[in-house]
């Protein structure tokens, strides 16, 4: 019933498209590393991050482009070293990383990706604070003007991701 | 958490970190969000842009760069904060004026744990058992915050919180030389114990002399030399992935020369110990915090006849249980019992036992109205249960059984805050803060003599102070900083004063602590701050604040030493310009205060006004980074002139020092 739902505020997502995305920037990265290390029993050290995209929107190539760029051979955020993997969305599910950095604007291309973070336990983060507020995705971030930190509280319990209640005070749920 | 993972992944998690679940890891949080974070509005983490109250925060940097030796050296640089300098080491503090020779409108905590000496109605600064090195930040509270910190928190609230040494790996030492024959050495050392916990001991000495600037004859005649010296240690342990140990014990002393209520000059000796244990478990019924903890002060002060030599022997034992709970999306709840036992003998003349025991309820409500709207509500209900105990002196007009008396004050915060925009911060304030009398002021004081009878009573009421506040933040990109601006009107009724009772008997009059008058204040706070262009920051505040006291039948300012219409400044600028660049570091502090008054004793008793001229002093720094572990820095305060007249006590003099600090 979840997911259906997820799908058909997906869809609504499509239509409405760029509301709450913002281009990738360094900052951001820094913020979603950070921000993971307040879950219960965090990742530390080295962790391959799954760049979901879909390749037949070129908004969300670009934004994955400029992410693998951005973390290069491994950027160090917070207490992670971060490794990029390219995963287009309907790959999730044999994807071999420990994190999805889902591009924006995917739409119902995103559903596989809450699928599979589902399964897997594994957090997800993005920057399109839609997604987050669908339930597509765990985490969104935002580095400017404000720190703003968003987290879909039934995407995280579904994903294993909990947080402290000392960080849940500082940070806006859904 | 049931994952399937790649090789990489587990072999990251072999090395997991521990959950960030109990104590603040607030250095990782500031990193995170951009700015301080503080629990010291609401009980519960905020970031200092989202909390309910006019707030300043002190970071490790400031503190550095301020060039203090001392925390009154710390906090006469922030915005809005009276400093009334009696000597070398002694000072007086308050928030938004209202400061007095034993100031007791502000609390004082280090970590949550009361420094304030409610025996006496002061803090005794350099009996604190911290180092300033060993200071993440001083969270300072603008107006009452009762609800969350109870009793006295009704001008305002100075939370120092230190490093925690699971978080904070700080390891350092200085040594300080300078004028009036200074001499201090401070170590901080951080001991971490794996995935058990970390340790973190810190200690400091200091010896120098007074200021050798006239006393007023009216105050008194001679000075000791002053020293300090303190210890801490802490330690934080897992008792399990969820649950937090920390255990903390302290000890203090120092030798000082202080102005006292009654504002003459005498030397004091102070001894300060004090243990706490804490426990914080992250549970499935919220973030829960039990804490116990006793200080216990000796304070001796010389005979100044005709009042006898006093010795306090205070002890105060709290427990407190607190819990935090976040509902749904939007609601945080706080709620807190607490019991506080405080018990000091009676002095010059012993043979008593003055005490209460408080008996606390509270709780707080957070409402994220919408992500732009929040609405804060925090009340607390305290009973204090008065008791004697003891022997009686002849003639007393009381007997033990009129101190068998029981107080119930609420206290209240309410505060609502809105995001305008992405620039603007609006709240709006109203809160009712409780002062209680010391137990000096119930009795512990205690001056019988054939000339002279003076004594506490179990009759005082508390002060009760209620503030209305509209505050507005905002953030200048262009400046890389933010403009504050704040209104507030305050009202205090049933002030206390150390005279204005009097009860005739057959042996003489008792002169007595009494309620003796209401005061009304209205202010206004603006700040500008900024740190373009790169490398340079800078700050400028400004508080004028109006006061006017009524006083209750035919009592006057001077017969009861109390006159904040004429003690409280009613303009104040603060003004700081900072540059740094590879290994320096410059920083200038300028405060201006208007013409006001101070109070001098007489033979009589009563007190006199007398004239302060207002003054510019200014501080300043000049730090070295030698290698990337050695550090040396020059620092100076009152430095505009060789001695200054800043109230009416001795003129303070120019100090002058340099320091030399490595980490390792």
């Amino acid at each position: 019933m979840r997911i259906r739902r997820a799908s058909l505020l997906a869809c609504a997502l499509m239509v409405t498209a760029s509301a709450a995305r913002a281009d990738i920037t360094g900052s951001d990265l820094q913020i979603a590393a950070r921000a993971l290390s307040f879950i219960e029993n965090p990742p530390i050290g080295e962790v391959r991050v799954g760049i979901v995209f879909a390749p037949g929107i070129p908004s969300s190539m670009t934004e994955a482009q400029a992410l693998q760029r951005m973390l290069g051979d491994g950027l160090r955020a917070g207490r992670l070293v971060l490794k990029p993997v390219m995963v287009k969305a309907n790959e999730t599910a044999a994807a071999d990383v420990g994190l999805f950095f889902l591009t924006a604007g995917l739409g119902e291309e995103a559903v596989p990706v809450a699928n599979s973070s589902k399964a897997k336990h594994i957090p997800c983060v993005t920057t399109d604070l839609d997604q987050v507020r669908a339930g597509l995705c765990v985490m969104g971030v935002r580095s400017a003007p404000r720190v703003e930190i968003l987290v879909n509280r039934a995407a995280a319990a579904d994903s294993g991701v909990v947080f402290s209640t000392a960080f849940r005070t500082l940070i806006t749920e859904f | 958490m049931n994952r399937i993972l790649p090789v990489t992944m587990a072999a990251a998690l072999a090395a997991v970190g521990q959950a960030h679940a109990q104590s603040l890891d607030y250095g990782e949080l500031q990193r995170l969000f951009g700015e301080p974070v503080t629990t010291s509005a609401t009980g519960f983490p905020q970031r200092q842009s989202d909390v309910p109250a006019t707030m300043e925060i002190v970071t490790a940097d400031d503190i550095r760069r301020s060039g203090a030796r001392d925390l009154p050296g710390v906090l006469r640089h922030v915005a809005g904060v009276d400093v009334l300098q009696w000597s070398n080491d002694d000072a007086d503090i308050s928030v938004r004026g209202y400061d007095q020779a034993f100031s007791h409108r502000l609390l004082v905590l280090i970590d949550g744990r009361q420094v304030y000496a409610d025996y006496y109605g002061f803090t005794p600064w350099n009996v604190l058992p911290v180092e300033l090195a060993n200071i993440r930040q001083i969270e300072i509270v603008k107006g009452p915050n009762s609800a969350l910190f109870g009793f006295n928190a009704v001008g305002g609230v100075i939370n120092i919180i230190t490093y925690n040494p699971l978080y904070d790996d700080v390891n350092t030492a200085s040594l300080t030389g300078g004028s009036q024959s200074l001499v201090e050495g401070s170590a901080v050392a951080t001991v971490k114990l794996g995935d058990i916990g970390a340790f973190n001991v810190s200690a400091g000495g200091r010896s120098n002399r007074d200021f050798s600037t006239p006393i007023p004859p009216a105050e008194g005649e001679s000075r000791v030399p002053d020293n300090r010296g303190a210890v801490d240690a802490k330690g934080v342990f897992h008792l399990g992935d969820k649950v937090e140990l920390r255990i903390e014990a302290s000890h203090a002393q120092a030798d000082s020369n202080n102005v006292t209520p009654i504002y003459t000059f005498q030397s004091a000796q102070v001894y300060a110990d004090s243990v706490m244990a804490r426990v914080t478990a992250d549970t499935d019924f919220g973030l829960v915090q039990a804490t116990a903890y006793t200080n216990r002060i000796r304070e001796l002060l010389p005979a100044d006849p005709p009042i006898g030599a006093l010795d306090f022997n205070n002890r105060v034992v709290v427990a407190q249980v607190q819990d935090v709970v976040k509902l749904g999306d939007d609601h945080i709840l706080r709620g807190t019992v607490e019991f506080r036992h405080n018990a000091v003998n009676t002095t010059p003349v012993g043979g008593g036992t003055v005490f209460y025991d408080v008996i606390t309820v509270g709780g707080l409500w957070s409402w994220t109205i919408d992500p732009s709207l929040t609405l804060t509500n925090a009340v607390r209900a305290d009973t204090l249960l008065l008791g004697r105990s003891g022997s009686l002196p002849p003639g007393y007009p009381f007997a033990n059984t009129a101190w068998n008396r029981s107080l119930l004050e609420p206290s209240a915060n309410t505060g609502l805050v809105w995001k305008a925009d992405d620039l603007d911060t609006l709240r709006l304030t109203a809160s009712r803060g409780v002062q209680v009398p010391s137990l000096a002021n119930f009795g512990a004081f205690l001056t019988i003599s054939p000339v002279l009878k003076q004594i506490g009573v179990p009759t005082v009421d508390p002060t009760i102070v209620t503030n209305y506040e509209f505050g507005w933040d905002r953030r200048v990109p262009d400046l890389g900083g933010q403009f504050r601006a704040s209104v507030f009107h305050q009202r205090s009724g049933d002030i206390l004063a150390v005279r204005g009772g009097l009860i005739p008997t057959a042996s003489g009059p008792f002169f007595t602590q009494a309620n003796v008058a209401s005061s009304i204040a209205n202010g206004v706070e603006l700040g500008l701050s900024g740190s373009l262009p790169e490398n340079w920051r800078w700050g400028l505040d400004y508080r004028a604040e109006f006061v006017t006291d009524h006083f209750f039948g035919g009592l006057t300012n001077t017969s009861t030493l109390t006159d904040f219409q004429h003690t409280t400044p009613a303009h104040l600028v603060d003004a700081h310009l900072g540059w740094s660049s590879g290994n320096w570091e410059i920083d200038g502090y300028v405060r201006y205060q208007s013409r006001t008054y101070g109070f001098l004793p007489t033979p009589t008793g009563a007190g006199v006004l007398t004239p302060i001229k207002d003054y510019v002093s200014a501080d300043g720094r000049v730090g070295y980074r030698l290698t990337d572990n050695v550090t040396l820095a020059v620092s100076g305060q009152n430095l505009s002139l060789a001695t200054q007249q800043q109230t009416s006590g001795p003129k303070v003099e120019r100090r002058i020092y340099a320091t030399v600090s490595v980490a390792f």
